[in-house]
């Protein structure tokens, strides 16, 4: 009773993305809107029950329901309320039902909720498996069948991946006959490993990887991404990287005790190459959407290769720099929202040309996020980078701290190349009047940096109470 | 107090240049006359009463360094500074009297201004107050030349000799650590680099007197008006250099070959002074080859006798600008014609002006003579008898000879103004009165007097005249091109082949094109690495399971 | 939060509420009243007098910081951003906003884009002011590298640089010295447990290793700044370009913060391998100095022989630093504060020859014969710049050069050699503007500049020669 009332919220949440077809079926006066609407108040039920089981400190065996399971799922539903606002305002000037797509990310959602808060093995299995069903679903949707080519492959690559997963996770529980991961980590630590324990814990790793869009599986993701519609686009790369992170800390914490060290260093190793990938892609990348992905692709690299070990300076840090980066990103993402020309959504760089000179407070807030991204002091993105600097230092990792920077000056021309176009460049087009929504979402975002920027303390103590 | 005088001629000055009147300018300029004249006499009651009163206030103060104002006076002060304030106020004279002076209130109220800045300079008693009134005495002067062509030159070479002086008073800062003047005597014992200093001595020295080499500077001038060129010329930077080479004395000990240096410039500067008064046909650039026979007899005899360099200062300038004045009225009686081959025939109509220049130029020799004889016999004889010849040469061409000059030249031509006249005249008294008549006053006068007639009347150096066509002899200015050839040429070069070589070359042809190119490489690699299909996806996958398979079996 | 709150922060907070204001204002349409215009040089003017206030507030004569203010900004790393001035900062800021003041009544008739202008002008300013107020090494660092972005930005939209590959290069290797400073103030941060005050880290003993790296970055990052070779070709590259005179004044801005840097940082107790390369940077520093000198001299474009000047003056500053004598370095300021006031008047005439030669369609030989009041400006600044005893300058030539001469005389005369070419080279470029003979008017109609812009530039004219007679004086006036 304990595991079903633990995961009551995901369960409501699964069966109000189910009702978004009855209603979109039955019901003809639907709007974006409407599904908008539905989608918001359940994730605000969701983060109230949440926190419920929280207070009333609900303990199951298969769900861990510690502050730092509730914060990360709380920031995931404010960041999938934020994609939703903005979706909602897309699908309303393209005239599409935004049903799909609702039901499609809460179904994500939920299976990102599952991943973070499980201790089941096989519940993290399927959680994953929902994931990357969701996100092919998603890169599918509203794409005609000579655009699906993309989405196709990313399905495939996934089922591969899903493959792996289910190879990985039939040998574990044929080894260990349990499903718990703290007894299966106990189980292998006491015990001399084999290359098929390594190749099994890779395969996990992998897929965790996968959804955080790292190194070496990040390359059908950034195309999905890529291809699909911008709300998709938005939900398939946010969100996973928020929930993989904290799936990955969750599960690599209780795994670290054993003895995989090979394949953390494994696993630094692409980090660290991610990092390198995104940073030389950017500069030749004219997509916009590309770019945020291999952006991502770079600050991941960067927020993995910072969690040497798990203790909570460390991770403090490296969580710290994830959810600044996150705030950037959406608010790239709430740029890309406004930027219509003709009714139609922009995300080529040349469409930005002589942004400036149309829109200036735009251009002025995309060049904002952008050195926040980059870890411009002034930004918010600053105290990310001051955060995993010093934990370098702390780790006395000198080396890999002067890889950070090369990197950091690579990502730094590749913006300085887009602000050229954005700032320097006369010619633009005639872009439509921006949205109300979009603006809404980027002043809390700026709201957001301005208190970061004069009071860091004020997120970093809260964040430190909930990581101890 | 003298010291209100000496803040009265800076203020004076500061508020003519800055409230420029239109009208009434010239009745402006004659009250600045009578200020001028008061001072003067205030100055004067001050050498004769003995008023030494010492001033002194700090001025700068840093941690280890601080730095005074003197305005302290003393007989020799007394001396250097009265010449030059006689002759201030002649010219100031001329210039309220003189209906074609230009910017009359300007020029005045400039001359204010380099009289303060000179006796700030005659009163220093620490080396930064020296470079600073030299320094700002330059640009009083910069200001009063009033021609672009002039100022030009004149700004670019008293800007080196400005510099080389700064770089010198560095330097005894730097080693004897102290600003005082008397201390520059002893960088002969604890200083370096002695022959860079002396070097720059000279050089500095050189130019700020026109001495040989850079006397260029002062032919350009002959554009001004002929009061403004004899300002300059005899109140002007060469009688700094002088009073720099009074102040700073010590360094010729420095060095051996600084005396003999100065000695052969001063001749250099002699000869070609006696070219230029000789070869040049026009009037202001004779007057400056004048300036320069005073300039090298002056420092020659400064060199033997530096203790007497107030008198001989005032001697050579007192002569030299009496000569000079000479010069000016002619100009002025000719109707400001500017060539001497163009005169001639002259003395039908100005019979008593000749006779007036005859008696002031003897006045003037004599008193020379009388005050600089004692010092070298040789180097006065020989002086007074080139200015006889001289003389004797241009009043030949002016005076007597064929009538060059045009009809309405000719036809206005009178005996020159009063002002001259009463200028001519104060000096010709102050002559006097200085002059004491004996067996060598009378000889002198006689073998002037038989030099002058026989320059005048048998005129040996007729063949001169016909230089006056020769275009290269007028316009030749050998040491620009000299100056520009060794100088300013090599310079250009170099500059351009630097830019070529380290700026286009190596760092935008090698070592940015270097680094684009490996960057460029290094980019179309991750190209084909990024490649968007599954294959390469896959591939990626089962690489990182044969790494750690790889890892895993060299781990065993 | 904020343990005091007190004037140091306005001087921060009030050109970037400017800014946000000028942001508001309406923007001018050709003769019509420039609220962007007054709503930016007010907020400098406010600040300037903030400023004279904080000198009357400030002892001079004690040392050491003063009027301090703390602020924990943040508890993991524990980081207290202090504040604080002296001196030393406080002619800098008190320069910089005269210069901005001289730059913006300059350019107050360029209505293009100007509102753009002056909110970037605004925030660089803000940006700047932070830096020169800031009383520990982290709040130095971070104005030091925040300061970069309305820079760059202003460079692409105004500098006119054809090729905007040298600005991301001039910003990128800005950025490399900032970085080597990021680390090395982390570093500092970890040794010391905690914030270091700006005084403390010339007195740091720190072990070899970490030493030779922390000062080596530091220096680097600070060199960077300074256009010494090779960081001049990227530099001359962007500034010999920039024909908008307010971006000109915010560029040459940027080398004085390095130079800051220098006064500030340099250690007391240097590790003896260091000397080695003091003595290679000082080689480095005049050869430098010659050939950008030279360079000057034959380039024909004015604002080529203007960045020539500014670039030996300032590497004449960096070298008179590195003689580490307290005399020296106080000297230094009071002449950076003319010079910076030279620079700022000498770009601004030269921009209005610029703009009036392309509107009458002249050449700019002997023009400034057309423009009697402009050429005794001019000619003042241009004497005042060639080194005269006109400004502070003059005192502090002096005293660099005796220093030099006396360590090292072939230093000195090469450095000696490149003052005299590149004053030349100014002296040169003035008697060209204002030869008569060949000026051809053409018979156009030209006004000089009104009066009461005559009446700030003869203000500027006093300033300077008060700064030499006594550099402190606006203290005791007000």
């Amino acid at each position: 009773m304990p595991n079903i009332v633990s995961v009551l919220p995901e369960i409501l949440l699964s069966c109000v993305g189910i009702l978004f077809f009855l209603i979109n079926k039955y019901r003809t006066a639907n709007t974006p809107k409407t599904f908008y609407s539905l989608s918001k108040y359940s994730l605000y039920l969701f983060v109230l029950g949440e926190i419920t089981l929280r207070y009333f400190d609900v303990k199951s065996d298969f769900f861990h329901n510690d502050a730092m399971t509730v914060f990360y799922k709380i920031i995931l539903s404010v960041s999938a309320l934020i994609i939703f606002s903005m979706s909602c305002k897309w699908f309303l000037s393209k005239n599409l039902n935004s049903a799909m797509f609702y039901a499609l990310s809460l179904w994500l959602f939920c299976g990102l909720m599952l991943v973070i808060s499980t201790n089941h093995l096989m519940i993290l299995c399927g959680g994953m498996i929902l994931i990357m069903l969701m996100q092919y679903a998603l890169s599918l949707l509203y794409k005609e069948d000579e655009e699906r080519q993309t989405g196709h492959q990313f399905g495939i690559f996934s089922a591969i991946m899903m493959l792996i997963l289910i190879s990985s996770l039939a040998y574990v529980y044929h080894q260990t006959l349990s499903w718990d991961i703290k007894s299966i980590a106990m189980h292998y630590k006491n015990k001399s490993l084999n290359i098929w324990d390594n190749m099994a814990y890779l395969g996990f790793m992998l897929n965790i990887i996968y959804m955080l869009g790292m190194f070496p599986t990040h390359i059908s993701k950034i195309q999905a991404h890529k291809a699909a519609i911008l709300p998709s686009s938005t939900v398939i790369q946010v969100l996973p990287l928020l929930g993989g992170y904290g799936c990955f800390v969750f599960f690599s914490g209780q795994t670290v005790v054993s003895d995989f060290k090979l394949i953390f260093q494994l696993i630094h190793l692409f980090a660290f190459i991610s990092i390198f990938w995104g940073a030389f892609s950017l500069i030749k990348e004219n997509n916009l959407k590309a770019m945020i992905s291999y952006s991502c692709l770079y600050a991941i690299g960067v927020a993995i290769l910072s969690l040497k070990n798990f203790d909570k300076d460390n991770l403090l840090s490296s969580l710290l720099y994830l959810i600044i980066f996150t705030v950037s990103v959406l608010g790239i993402y709430g740029i890309l929202f406004s930027l219509k020309y003709k009714g139609e959504y922009l995300s080529e760089l040349s469409s930005v040309q002589g942004l400036y000179s149309q829109k200036p407070m735009l251009a002025v807030l995309l060049c904002v996020f952008l050195m926040s991204i980059a870890g411009m002091p002034l930004s918010l993105g600053f105290i990310g980078k001051l955060q995993i600097v010093d934990s370098f230092v702390l780790l006395e990792e000198y080396w890999v701290m002067f890889f950070f920077f090369m990197a950091f000056f690579l990502i730094l021309i590749a913006y300085l190349n887009i602000i050229n176009q954005v700032f320097f460049s006369e010619k633009c087009q005639n872009l439509d009047r921006i949205n109300n929504g979009s603006i809404f979402w980027i002043s809390v975002f700026i709201i957001v940096f301005l208190i970061g920027i004069l009071n860091p303390a004020f997120y970093i103590e809260n964040l430190e109470k909930l990581i101890r | 107090m003298m010291i209100n005088n000496i803040f009265a001629l800076f203020f004076i000055g500061a508020l003519g240049n800055i409230f420029l009147l239109k009208k009434a300018e010239r009745l402006f300029s004659f009250f600045l006359l009578l200020v001028l004249g008061g001072i003067s006499y205030a100055f004067i009651s001050g050498y004769i009463n003995a008023d030494y009163a010492k001033y002194s206030f700090s001025w700068l103060k840093y941690l280890d360094l601080e730095v005074k104002v003197d305005l302290s006076f003393n007989k020799n002060l007394y001396q250097l500074f009265i010449p030059v304030l006689i002759l201030s106020v002649l010219s100031v004279f001329l210039s309220v009297f003189n209906p074609k002076e230009e910017k009359r209130q300007q020029f005045i109220s400039q001359i204010f201004l380099s009289l303060f800045f000179y006796l700030l300079l005659l009163t220093s008693q620490n080396l930064f107050q020296l470079i600073v009134a030299n320094s700002l005495f330059s640009v009083v002067i910069f200001c009063l030349i009033n021609d672009i062509d002039a100022r030009k030159k004149y700004a670019f070479y008293n800007f080196l000799s400005d510099i080389s002086l700064f770089s010198i008073c560095s330097l005894f800062y730097a080693y004897l650590n102290t600003l005082n003047i008397n201390a520059v005597e002893l960088y002969q014992k604890s200083g370096a680099h002695k022959d860079l200093v002396a070097i720059l001595f000279l050089f500095s020295l050189s130019i700020k007197s026109g001495l040989f080499m850079f006397h260029n500077q002062f032919y350009d001038m002959s554009v001004l008006t002929f009061n403004r060129l004899n300002y300059v010329l005899y109140c002007g930077t060469p009688t700094i250099g002088m009073v720099l080479l009074y102040k700073l004395s010590g360094i010729l000990s420095i060095s051996d070959y600084a005396e003999v240096v100065i000695k052969i410039l001063a001749l250099g500067t002699f000869l070609s002074g006696l070219f230029n008064v000789f070869f040049k046909d026009n009037i202001k650039e004779k007057a400056v080859g004048m300036a320069q026979l005073s300039w090298g007899t002056s420092f020659y005899l400064i060199l033997m006798a530096p203790d007497k360099i107030m008198h001989i200062i005032f001697a050579g300038s007192f002569l030299g600008y009496l000569l000079n004045l000479v010069l000016y009225s002619i100009y002025h009686i000719s109707s400001y014609e500017q060539n001497i081959s163009k005169m001639g025939g002259f003395i039908k109509n100005l019979k008593l002006s000749f006779v007036l220049y005859m008696l002031i130029f003897f006045c003037g020799a004599n008193l020379f003579w009388q005050i600089c004889s004692p010092i070298s016999l040789v180097v006065c004889a020989i002086y007074l008898a080139t200015l006889g010849l001289v003389l004797g040469y241009l009043f030949h061409q002016i005076f007597l000879g064929e009538i060059h000059a045009d009809e309405r030249v000719f036809a206005l031509l009178k005996n020159c103004s009063y002002a001259v006249y009463i200028v001519l005249l104060i000096l010709g008294g102050i002559s006097v009165h200085y002059v004491k008549p004996d067996m060598h006053t009378g000889l002198l006068n006689a073998g002037l007097f038989v030099i002058f007639l026989l320059s005048f009347i048998v005129y040996p150096f007729k063949r001169f005249e016909k230089l006056y066509q020769n275009e290269n002899i007028q316009e030749i200015d050998v040491f620009e091109d000299i100056f520009d050839f060794i100088i300013i040429t090599p310079i250009r070069i170099l500059g351009r082949i630097l830019w070529l070589l380290v700026d286009f070359i190596l760092i935008e042809r090698t070592i940015i094109n270097t680094w684009n190119a490996v960057f460029s490489k290094f980019l179309s690699l991750l190209q084909k690495l990024d490649v968007s299909s599954l294959k390469t996806s896959i591939i990626y996958v089962v690489l990182s399971f044969a790494a750690l398979a790889i890892c895993l079996y060299v781990g065993k | 939060m904020l343990n005091s709150f007190s004037i140091l922060s306005l001087i921060v907070a009030i050109p970037f509420l400017g800014m946000l204001f000028t942001l508001a204002a309406k923007e001018a349409e050709n003769g019509k009243t420039n609220n962007v215009f007054n709503v930016a040089v007010f907020a400098v003017i406010s600040n300037i007098i903030m400023i004279l206030r904080v000198f009357m507030l400030v002892k001079l004569n004690e040392p050491g910081l003063h009027l301090i203010e703390k602020y924990n900004w943040m508890k993991k790393p524990n980081i207290d951003i202090i504040f604080g001035v002296d001196v030393l900062s406080l002619m800098m800021l008190l320069a910089i906003h005269i210069a901005f003041v001289i730059g913006f009544v300059g350019i107050r008739n360029n209505y293009k884009k100007q509102k753009t202008l002056m909110v970037f002008s605004l925030l660089f300013l803000s940006m700047v002011n932070g830096f020169f107020i800031s009383g520990d090494i982290f709040s130095f660092y971070m104005f030091f590298e925040a300061m970069l972005i309305p820079q760059f930005l202003l460079l692409g939209i105004f500098g006119n640089i054809k090729r905007k590959e040298y600005i991301n290069r001039f910003f990128v290797y800005n950025m490399v010295g900032a970085i080597l400073f990021f680390t090395a103030v982390v570093l500092l941060f970890n040794y010391h447990k905690g914030s270091l005050g700006l005084q403390q880290l010339s007195l740091m003993n720190l072990s070899n290793r970490l030493e030779y790296f922390i000062w080596g970055a530091i220096f680097i990052s600070l060199l960077s700044r300074i256009p010494v070779w090779p960081f001049h070709y990227w530099i001359s590259s962007v500034d010999s370009n920039l024909r908008n005179p307010m971006v000109f004044i915010i560029s040459i801005i940027i080398p004085l913060t390095g130079l800051y840097g220098f006064i500030r940082f340099l250690p007391q107790t240097l590790p003896q391998v260091l000397d080695i390369v003091i003595l290679l940077l000082q080689i480095i520093s005049v050869i430098t100095m010659l050939f950008i000198s030279l360079i000057g001299y034959i380039n024909k474009d004015r604002q080529y022989k203007l960045f020539s000047y500014i670039t030996v003056y300032y590497i004449m500053y960096l070298l008179g630093v590195l003689t580490g004598k307290e005399d020296i370095l106080l000297n230094i300021v009071y002449s950076l504060f003319s010079y910076l006031l030279i620079v700022t008047c000498l770009e601004i005439f030269s921009y209005y020859l610029y703009k009036e030669q392309s509107e009458h369609s002249v050449l700019d030989d002997g023009m400034l014969c057309a423009y009697p009041r402009l050429s005794i400006v001019y000619g003042f600044v241009t004497l005042a710049a060639v080194g005269l005893p006109l400004s502070s300058l003059f005192m502090s030539n002096f005293l660099i050069l005796s220093n030099l001469l006396a360590d090292n005389i072939q230093m000195g005369i090469i450095m000696l050699l490149a003052i005299i070419i590149v004053s030349c080279a100014l002296l040169n470029e003035f008697f060209r503007l204002r030869d008569f003979e060949k000026w051809n008017a053409n018979g156009v109609e030209i006004k000089d500049i009104n009066g009461k812009y005559f009446a700030l530039m003869l203000f500027v004219c006093f300033c300077l020669m008060m700064s030499f007679v006594k550099p402190l004086w606006f203290v005791f006036v007000f």
